[in-house]
């Protein structure tokens, strides 16, 4: 409690409202009588002496007398006196002079020496609040007489508290007593001395004075000093000359006002928190106006007169912020003598504690709290959180994109008033790349997403700025921010109690790409550097960024992944993966049947037709190469057999030059049976390969059994044929090579929920694999080879459930039998139809059986070449082209990586 | 003198630009070096073996030219971009074959509509840069290409000939008839209405000379 009521309040309600003086006047030319009386008559002697006492003498004697009416106080009235003139009259009572408040001791000298003492007693009279105690202050002040006035002027300060009554009060009677000295002691007001403080310019531009009953318990209210108000090429803390003022700085005031001629200084300093500032006796900083803390200042001559105080002016600068309210005392000491009055006042110096990222429902598990950018290179500062800001499937439906986020701001302090903090946002580098096509440095900005800015936006920011409004006493706040929707885009933001300082920003990569090493370049990229200042990018830098600026806010996308097949394969119907029907006739080499020929065309007469390259053009294998053919039916013997590895098929046959397996039997009643094998077969005739027995004609009329399918026989031709009376019908069931089994899967072990490039490999583009659907609600149907054109499009669309959106990224992938006819290996010289896609989210489909033909004859592990295709379908969707590099060259092997290029397009794509 | 300047140009560079430091030679040559708005650039290719020993590779015609082959662009605004023929991409995996010396492949590409881009590949004056680079050799991590530059100039004939009214490009640059005519693909019946209306009415135009193209060639599918 500095409010002392003797300077304000109760200023000329406390002068004394009565006095009692006593004083006494004694000369030399006192007498001493000395009357002898003698009876009846008496002798008259009369001395006069003149100089009979020494001034001390004089003095003691005065004093003596003047004490034992003081003694008497009492006695008297309030606003009555003694007077007494000399030493042997008895004093007189009068009524005082209004204001006649001072004693002295004075010697006159005309017309003869004399020594008067005044002496006075007197109480303070106060209006009073029950229970309020009350400082009363004022000043004794001797004026000596004679020439050396006034420096040989004394003050003295006194006080004395007063208990309030609720009434008017009055403080103990206290005496004044004569000086020591010739001269008075004058009991005057104490001098009223205040320390003004204001808000700076950045808080307020009209600076107001804080009012004075505020101005210890809360204060005025500053930033830490870390801008560059002048714009000149030094920030402001190490500036020897802030032109045209810096606005941080706060104005405080000493101000005096005192009828005393005693000389005085005055002096600021600060008895709680002087390392957090400093003080100039210049707004504008110049290096010569830095003021000592503590030094004197002389009242006449530092001091200038401003109605009626004596006042000077000096500026604050917070050098380094407060942890709590009101951290620096400033301290104005008024000396005058011995005596020090002094009047205090409050600053918080405030900084930027933590600018922090906070989620709203889209971190990678959907909920605020933003984990670490996995990308973020190692070591890197600042450190860098990502968010997910694509939309959700929220109870069944693609929801809103959650693309807000919440930029909490701590200060070091709550601020004793509301204030203005400023918020803007910056296009940070992308530390993973610096050259193109991923990161051209010469450009200022490397973000992809436009909208809502490439440096995001903040909810009711104006001209991209944000001003933010602490209350008083509040510490933190927050308020929204919207990123851009782009993977790898990342932010920064930066805070500053100047709005003006902040337009003055810039992360520039082409300038700051400097640095020896590219993790010294890395980290000056990823400084927000003022445009004006000069030096290396470190000097650049915003000050305390670890605190006044935020750390790297990196998008993220899910791409959602719709994993399908196609329906599994009919049994019947023309899609069916088998042909059936009859045998036709069998040739061989005379051991072995060597063809088959069937029933079916097996270029014409399947839906679709087979152009594959056969035999009977002699230009390839044709589609059964190395698949099997079923003979026969039954599970007697002989009955239904196998024959695998076939060479392959011309139009209307199957060949296998090892031999065909087609069994068969003679029997006839009464005969042992001959077992053989069908080596040929045109007609009606059989030609078999006996391994038991002896065919005859003592067969005629027997049975011959050919892999189950009986016939009767007519005839038995030399040793080894059979005529039949009617050729049998001989079913086959041909096959080719497929072995791909339903479902059809799509392999995403390279694409993987993860944040590891290698089972993910579209982490390097900042995307992550969400939320695979296993074969949605739609399903396609099977085609055992799908063609590109109509067909595709038609698969597409029949198996995909889900639809991309910029704001929920989709894929959609399906296993498929097959490709092209001509491109399914069937025949093995067949190009390989890996997969297909389009260029655009409506899919993509990987061939599953090629793929595992070509993995199986190349010796590579199963799902090697899987996995590749169908993330490199997946590419597609993002309109990645073919041979291209890594990944998405065609063929095996390639790398397996997407290429800056491949990474560039997929980063800047508003959805696949 | 501006078109005979632009073709003396084009010609000279499409004859520069046989580059080749291996066996392979992949000739260019384009039909016209001069172009309207919206107008289709045909190439005739050809993947030539100018060694004296077989060479070995995926030397494949195709619909859009060779498998292997693509097509970067670079338009007069600086913009680079890949040439997207098709909206679906078929990923096959080609046999090698052998390529004998002197022996020349041939084939051809249509350069119209960019399908991945969605738009007209042509679709405003200056000068285009267009590489063609043919990947011959497969089975290896580094893959081995050979590269052909040509420069094409289109020519914003709206404001240099007055008798080719804007609108009958409106009427050719349609996405549909610009896919059906880079494809070979069917025409709709929308398309057709179009084309019909196109050659009709601007009969003299170049874009009235397509839509008949165009149409004959419908007829005869």
């Amino acid at each position: 409690m500095h409010d002392w009521i003797g300077y304000s309040t109760l200023i000329g309600k406390c002068n004394p409202i009565s006095t009692t003086e006593s004083y006494n006047y004694r000369t030399n030319e006192h007498g001493l009588g000395c009357d002898v009386y003698s009876s009846p008559t008496y002798e008259l002697y009369e001395e006069y002496l003149y100089d009979e006492y020494t001034d001390s003498m004089l003095e003691e004697f005065t004093v003596a007398d003047l004490q034992m009416y003081m003694d008497n106080w009492d006695e008297l009235p309030w606003g009555k006196r003694l007077v007494r003139h000399t030493h042997t009259y008895p004093p007189a009572t009068n009524t005082l002079t209004p204001n006649y408040t001072y004693s002295y001791r004075k010697v006159a000298a005309d017309p003869t020496p004399r020594l008067a003492l005044q002496a006075l007693r007197f109480r303070w009279e106060v209006p009073t609040e029950t229970g309020v105690v009350y400082k009363i202050i004022w000043q004794e002040e001797y004026w000596p007489d004679g020439e050396d006035w006034p420096s040989e002027c004394r003050t003295e300060l006194r006080e004395c508290n007063l208990l309030g009554t609720g009434t008017t009060a009055y403080s103990t009677n206290m005496d004044l007593m004569p000086p020591n000295t010739n001269g008075t002691i004058y009991l005057i007001p104490a001098p009223l001395i205040d320390l003004e403080i204001y808000m700076p310019a950045v808080m307020d531009s009209a600076e107001p004075k804080i009012p004075d009953s505020e101005k210890l318990v809360r204060g005025s209210v500053t930033y830490v000093n870390l801008d560059n108000d002048d714009a000149d090429s030094v920030y402001d803390h190490h500036d020897t000359l802030v032109e045209g003022g810096d606005n941080e700085l706060v104005k405080v005031k000493l101000k005096v006002k005192t009828s005393s001629l005693t000389p005085s200084s005055a002096r600021l300093l600060a008895t709680a928190g002087s390392t957090n500032v400093v003080i100039w006796t210049n707004g504008n900083k110049h290096a010569s106006s830095a003021y000592p803390m503590g030094s004197n200042m002389d009242l006449w001559s530092d001091f200038r007169y401003e109605s009626n105080w004596a006042v000077k002016t000096l500026w604050v600068e917070g050098i380094s912020p407060h942890t709590i309210q009101q951290g620096t005392i400033l301290k104005m000491e008024y000396i005058v003598g011995s005596n020090i009055c002094a009047d205090e006042a409050a600053l918080t110096v405030v900084g930027v504690d933590k600018i922090k990222w906070r989620g709203k429902g889209n971190s990678l598990n959907d909920n605020d709290v933003l984990d670490a950018d996995p990308n973020w290179p190692s070591g890197l500062m600042p450190s860098a959180v990502r968010v997910f800001p694509g939309a959700r499937m929220e109870n069944g439906t693609v929801g809103p994109a959650r693309d807000k986020v919440t930029a909490e701001v701590a200060l070091t302090v709550a601020p004793p008033h509301p204030i203005k903090l400023y918020l803007r946002s910056f296009d940070a580098d992308d530390p993973t790349s610096a050259s193109s096509p991923v990161d051209n440095e010469a450009d200022e900005e490397d973000n992809r997403g436009i909208s809502p800015a490439k440096a995001g936006q903040f909810t009711g920011e104006s001209d991209g700025v944000r001003e933010l409004v602490f209350q008083e006493n509040v510490k933190t706040t927050n308020c929204e921010f919207q990123t851009t929707m782009q993977p790898g885009d990342n932010f920064r933001i930066v805070a500053n109690g100047d709005r003006d300082f902040l337009l003055r920003l810039e992360n520039h990569d082409a300038t700051q790409d400097a640095g020896a090493t590219a993790a010294e370049k890395n980290a000056n990229k990823q400084r927000i550097c003022n445009m004006d200042v000069s030096g290396t990018p470190a000097e650049r830098e915003i000050r305390q960024p670890g605190n006044f600026a935020s750390d790297v806010l990196t998008v993220w996308r899910f791409l959602h992944v719709e994993v399908d097949s196609m329906a599994a394969p009919p049994t019947t119907g023309p899609e069916k993966n088998t042909v059936d029907g009859s045998l036709a006739g069998v040739v061989g080499d005379g051991t072995v049947a060597q063809r088959v020929h069937l029933s079916v065309n097996l270029k014409t007469g399947l839906a679709p037709p087979d152009n594959s390259a056969n035999l009977t053009a002699g230009t390839g294998n044709g589609r059964f190469e190395n698949g099997w053919i079923q003979i026969g039916s039954g599970g007697g013997t002989p009955g239904q057999t196998q024959t695998s590895d076939l060479l392959g098929n011309g139009d209307d046959y199957v060949r296998k030059d090892a031999g065909i397996d087609i069994p068969a039997s003679v029997s006839r009643s009464g005969q042992p049976d001959v077992i053989g094998k069908i080596i040929a077969w045109s007609g009606p005739a059989f030609t078999l390969n006996i391994s038991s027995g002896t065919l005859s004609t003592n067969y005629n009329g027997g049975s011959l059994n050919v892999a189950g399918v009986s016939a009767t026989i007519s005839t038995i031709s030399g040793s080894n044929i059979v005529n039949v009376t009617a050729p049998p019908t001989i079913p086959f069931v041909l096959h080719d090579d497929d072995v791909a089994s339903h479902p059809y899967q799509p392999n995403t072990s390279l694409m993987q929920a993860s944040d590891s490039t290698n089972q993910n490999l579209f982490a390097a583009a900042y995307v992550r694999p969400a939320h695979h659907v296993q074969h949605g609600t739609n399903i396609a149907p099977f085609l055992r080879n799908v063609e590109g054109g109509t067909d595709f499009g038609s698969q597409m669309d029949a198996g995909c459930d889900s639809t991309s959106l910029p704001r929920f990224w989709t894929v959609y992938i399906q296993g498929m039998l097959q490709g092209s006819i001509l491109a399914d290996r069937d025949p093995n010289t067949e190009p390989i139809g890996f997969g297909r896609s389009f260029l655009s989210s409506r899919g993509g489909a990987v061939f599953v059986e090629p793929v595992r033909e070509y993995e199986a004859r190349q010796g590579l592990q199963t799902g090697t070449v899987l996995k590749k295709t169908t993330i490199h379908e997946i590419g597609h969707q993002f309109t990645l082209q073919d041979n291209t590099g890594g990944l998405m060259n065609q063929g095996w092997p390639v790398p397996l990586y997407f290429t800056d290029d491949h990474l560039s397009i997929i980063r800047g794509i508003p959805k696949p | 003198m501006k078109l005979l300047k632009a073709f003396i140009m084009g010609a000279l560079i499409s004859c520069a630009s046989f580059t080749s430091d291996g066996p392979i030679r992949l000739i260019v040559n384009p039909t016209n070096l001069v172009l309207h708005l919206g107008q289709p650039a045909t190439f005739a290719l050809g993947a030539s073996n100018i060694s004296d020993m077989p060479v070995k590779g995926i030397f494949v015609p195709i619909q859009n030219g060779f498998a292997g082959l693509s097509v970067e662009i670079s338009d007069p605004s600086g913009d680079k971009y890949l040439f997207a023929h098709d909206e679906v991409v078929d990923d096959i995996y080609y046999n090698e074959v052998i390529l004998k010396p002197g022996e020349t492949l041939k084939s051809s590409i249509i350069i119209l509509y960019d399908m991945a881009k969605d738009r007209h590949v042509f679709n405003r004056p200056g000068k285009y840069t267009l590489s063609f680079v043919l990947q011959w050799k497969w089975q290896e991590l580094h893959r081995t290409a050979v590269r052909t530059t040509v420069q094409l100039e289109v020519l914003d004939r709206d404001e240099e000939l007055s008798h080719l009214p804007s609108a009958a490009r409106r009427l050719w640059m349609d996405r549909d008839i610009a896919y059906a005519f880079q494809t070979d693909s069917e025409l709709s019946d929308s398309s057709l209405e179009r084309l019909r209306k196109l050659a009709d009415e601007y009969p003299g135009t170049v874009y009235g000379k397509l839509a008949s193209d165009l149409l004959e060639r419908e007829k005869k599918r």
